[in-house]
């Protein structure tokens, strides 16, 4: 196996720099809008919009296919979320953790270069990101279970919609890469 | 979101305070009062903070916004207590569940809700960005977000315009077109605002590059200090998370196990009472 270069993962090019942040924004912006357009909190509008998200994840991760780049993601999301929304902030190092957490089982299996590890990175963070909200959402209503088991639902239809879009975000990098703005 | 849109800035003096606090000291505010409302179960302690979060929305002059945030807390109290009932007909243990256990969880967000409010809708992007500059942040870290905040309001027009073009093919972009055709949504939706973003994203870095964005040149950054403002109402907030820590109320304990205990507490109080 390849020793990890632990100096490279502090150079990045400024293409990948605005790459992911570009995408963080769009990420944003792009299930905001569905939230929006859905009407709220329904399951359509939930699945939808996590399907989505996870689409341009999977395609974030093809076009810029290096071990940090999901880590880095979570910061710039999170930063995102706190300047837009003020909120973000105490659920952040349990998402690090969940991030890098599914980056060192993608390395592990083969690295960014393969496709099954990237959907199996972005499926183990979603899961871990997922655990994290639910022990947040505990702490909040731990007086009251049923709001709980609410969020629960929402959480677990949302997981749903991260599994689909695992399966398109593949589609999208198949198309992209037949329109060549992905070129691996 | 209202900050980024260029929405009208109140120009009302009262409302000015909390726009001219500095950016890191509202947002360590945010993340003390965040970590003590985890921990915080005193419900008199929570209302306490509740209040004085309202008064630092209520200064920015968003009254409007405030009532509809307001009732939505409201509204999904009402759907959570009624599900509470609900759930107590099947699951007997729920019947335990006090209105005090139920209101809890609203008490908690209630003061986060002000706060975040507050420093999202007080804060300008321009100086936001300053801030992250004058953290000293890793190019790695402050390039990319500095990306992400100025791309969102170029952004949303490229969203009104994507609409209005499905407009002219007679396509609607509503809740049933988005349920009923999620694979037409996802094509014509989202694969052009992908592919928008890649063009935008390569023009961006080429830009950068050209311009050594984010290399530690350019901008020279003025000193930052802290005013007497900022350094007041750090220390206010500080003093008012300490007074709701140990202003005297009743403690509601969690889970549905909760009343029971209490219940058996009461019994045995009674009895040492009766001794």
């Amino acid at each position: 196996m390849k020793k990890p270069d632990f100096k490279s993962l502090l150079r990045w090019n400024t293409e990948e720099l605005v790459l992911i942040g570009t995408f963080a924004a769009l990420i944003k912006m792009v299930t905001l809008t569905v939230s929006l357009l859905g009407g709220g909190m329904n399951p359509a509008t939930l699945l939808l919009k996590n399907i989505v998200a996870t689409s341009m994840l999977v395609v974030l991760l093809h076009k810029v296919p290096r071990t940090g780049v999901l880590v880095l993601y979570v910061l710039q999301q999170a930063i995102i979320m706190m300047m837009l929304m003020g909120s973000g902030m105490i659920i952040l190092p349990g998402y690090l953790i969940a991030a890098i957490i599914a980056e060192t089982i993608a390395f592990f299996v083969g690295g960014y270069r393969n496709t099954f590890s990237i959907l199996l990175c972005i499926g183990f963070y979603d899961l871990g990101s997922r655990i994290v909200s639910m022990g947040m959402s505990w702490l909040f209503m731990r007086e009251n279970i049923s709001l709980f088991f609410v969020a629960l639902g929402i959480v677990g239809i949302g997981y749903i919609g991260c599994l689909v879009g695992l399966g398109t975000g593949i589609k999208f990098v198949k198309e992209f890469r037949h329109a060549g703005f992905i070129r691996r | 979101m209202l900050a980024l849109s260029g929405a009208k800035t109140n120009n009302k003096r009262f409302s000015q305070w909390m726009g001219n606090l500095d950016i890191r000291v509202k947002v360590l505010t945010l993340f003390f009062l965040s970590l003590s409302l985890i921990f915080l179960k005193n419900p008199v302690g929570l209302a306490f903070l509740g209040v004085l979060s309202t008064v630092c929305l209520f200064s920015l002059g968003k009254y409007r916004m405030m009532m509809i945030i307001y009732l939505l807390l409201i509204v999904t109290w009402a759907f959570s207590q009624s599900l509470t009932w609900l759930l107590a007909l099947f699951i007997p243990t729920m019947k335990e569940q006090t209105i005090a256990q139920t209101l809890i969880p609203f008490l908690r967000m209630w003061p986060l809700l002000n706060m975040a409010l507050t420093v999202s809708l007080s804060m300008e992007i321009g100086n936001a960005l300053l801030a992250l500059k004058k953290m000293r942040l890793p190019r790695l870290i402050y390039l990319p977000v500095m990306v992400a905040l100025r791309f969102i309001p170029g952004f949303i027009n490229d969203i009104k315009q994507l609409r209005d073009c499905l407009l002219i093919r007679g396509i609607p972009l509503n809740i049933s077109a988005l349920i009923l055709h999620p694979n037409r949504t996802l094509r014509l939706l989202i694969v052009p605002m992908i592919i928008r973003a890649l063009r935008l994203a390569d023009e961006l870095a080429i830009a950068a590059e050209l311009k050594r964005v984010g290399y530690g040149q350019g901008v020279m950054l003025e000193k930052t200090n802290f005013r007497w403002a900022d350094s007041t109402f750090f220390v206010g907030a500080m003093l008012a998370l300490v007074v709701a820590w140990n202003i005297p109320g009743s403690i509601v304990e969690s889970g549905m196990h909760s009343s029971i205990k209490n219940q058996d507490q009461l019994q045995r109080t009674s009895e040492s009472g009766q001794q």
